[in-house]
C-alpha cells in the first residue's frame, strides 16, 4: 500500500478503532511492521522507548512518532487524528447513552454498577502503580520519600502541580550533587 | 467560549506536560481540579479564571467508566468535560491540550536523539516526576475507595475485593480490559 497521508489517515483510524489498552502497540507492530512494511521492527521499538520520555498519554505519543517518522509533521498529525477518531466518536456515543433517561434511572436505582466499575478501574490503577514502582524504587528511602510527599499533599494540601515539578527539581539537583560527590 | 477554551487547553496542556507516570495521573489531576469536593480552595490554587470544578462525584465516575470502554487512547473521554462549557470548541480545546506535549516534543526528540541521550539531568527529573506521581496516585486511589463507598466497612472490603481481582486478573492473564470492567460491574450491581 502506498505510503501516502490519506492511507496513513486509514491505518490509523482501523488501528484507532480495534485496539484496547495493552493490545495497542502489539496492533500497531502488526499492521505497520508485518503488514504494511512501512517500518521496521527496530525503528518501532526505537520509537517505543522515545515515545516514554515525552509527557502526555503513552500510546498517542507513540502514534505520533510513527506519525513523524512515516510522513513528519503532516503524518503525525494525519496519524494522530486517525487514531483518536473512533475513541473520540464512541465516548461521545458512551455518554448520549449513559445520559438517556431509561439507562439514568436503571444507574440511579442501582448504583453498585457505577462504583463496581470505578473498583475495577481501582485494580487498574494499583497494578499501574506496581509497574511505576518498579523501574524507580530501587530503595526503601524512596518509599519513605513518597509517604511524606503523600502527608504533604494529604495535610499542607500542597498542590499537585507543585509537588510533581518540586520533586523533579530537587532529584536534578540531587543528580548534580551525586556526580559532583562521585567526581 | 474562545477565552474559556484557550484557558482549558492551558490547563490539560498542563496537566499532560506533568504526567511522565502514565494516564492515571492525568486522572488524578483532572479530578484534583475539575471535580467538586470539599476542599474547594485547594483547586482554586491553579485556576487562572476559576475554570474550577463543575464534576460532581457520579458525572466524574461515569466519564472514568466511559473511559474504560472506548478503543483507542482513553484520554479522548477526558474531552467530555468540554460538554459542562458547552460547545465542542472546549472539547476540541481540552483534547489538543491533552496532546499538545506530545506534538511538540516528539520531533524535537526525534532531531535531537544523539544529544538528549547524554542529558543525563532529565533522567533525574523523570525519577523524581514519576515518584511524585506514585504518591498522587496513591492518594488517588483512595479517593477512588470513598468515591465509591463513603468509607462504609462492608461495602470498602467488597470494593477491594473487585479491585484485587482485577488487578490479578489483569496482571496474570492480561484479558481484553472491557471483560473485566463488565466482571466489575455485575459484581458492583450485585454486591455493592
Amino acid at each position: 500500500m502506498e505510503l501516502n497521508l490519506l492511507n496513513i489517515f486509514l491505518t490509523f483510524l482501523k488501528i484507532g478503532s480495534t485496539s484496547f489498552g495493552a493490545s495497542t502497540s502489539e496492533i500497531i507492530i502488526e499492521v505497520l511492521v508485518e503488514k504494511k512494511r512501512w517500518l521496521t521492527i527496530d525503528t518501532t521499538r526505537e520509537c517505543l522507548s522515545m515515545s516514554g520520555l515525552a509527557p502526555g498519554p503513552f500510546h498517542v505519543n507513540f502514534v505520533i512518532n510513527l506519525g513523524y517518522r512515516l510522513k513528519g509533521v503532516p503524518g503525525m498529525c494525519t496519524a494522530l487524528i486517525g487514531f483518536a477518531l473512533p475513541s473520540f466518536i464512541v465516548a461521545n456515543l458512551l455518554w448520549i447513552l449513559f445520559s438517556m433517561d431509561n439507562t439514568m434511572h436503571f444507574i440511579k436505582e442501582n448504583p453498585g454498577i457505577i462504583n463496581g466499575i470505578v473498583a475495577g478501574i481501582a485494580g487498574f490503577l494499583v497494578n499501574a502503580i506496581f509497574k511505576l514502582s518498579k523501574g524507580v524504587i530501587t530503595s526503601s528511602y524512596f518509599v519513605l520519600y513518597i509517604a511524606f510527599l503523600v502527608l504533604l499533599m494529604l495535610l499542607f494540601k500542597f498542590s499537585f502541580f507543585g509537588i510533581i515539578i518540586g520533586s523533579g527539581i530537587l532529584f536534578i539537583i540531587l543528580n548534580i550533587f551525586r556526580e559532583k560527590v562521585l567526581d | 467560549m474562545y477565552m474559556k477554551s484557550l484557558l482549558l487547553l492551558f490547563i490539560f496542556f498542563k496537566i499532560s506536560v506533568t504526567s511522565f507516570g502514565g494516564i492515571y495521573s492525568v486522572w488524578a489531576l483532572t479530578e484534583d481540579i475539575f471535580v467538586i469536593n470539599d476542599q474547594v480552595e485547594k483547586s482554586k490554587i491553579d485556576n487562572p479564571d476559576h475554570l474550577g470544578p463543575v464534576l460532581n462525584n457520579d458525572e466524574f465516575k461515569k466519564i472514568f467508566g466511559i473511559s474504560q470502554l472506548i478503543p483507542g487512547p482513553k484520554t479522548s473521554s477526558l474531552s467530555l468535560i468540554g460538554l459542562k462549557f458547552e460547545g465542542f470548541l472546549p472539547m476540541l480545546a481540552i483534547y489538543l491540550g491533552l496532546v499538545l506535549p506530545g506534538l511538540i516534543i516528539i520531533p524535537f526528540l526525534n532531531l535531537a536523539n544523539n544529544y538528549f541521550k547524554k542529558f543525563t539531568y532529565f533522567d533525574g527529573f523523570r525519577q523524581g516526576v514519576k515518584l511524585a506521581v506514585i504518591g498522587i496516585l496513591v492518594l488517588f486511589s483512595i479517593g477512588l475507595l470513598r468515591k465509591g463507598t463513603g468509607y462504609e466497612l462492608d461495602r470498602s472490603i467488597i470494593f477491594i475485593l473487585i479491585a484485587s481481582m482485577t488487578f490479578f486478573l489483569n496482571k496474570r492473564y492480561s484479558p481484553n480490559p472491557i471483560i473485566l470492567i463488565v466482571l466489575s460491574a455485575i459484581f458492583g450491581y450485585y454486591l455493592l
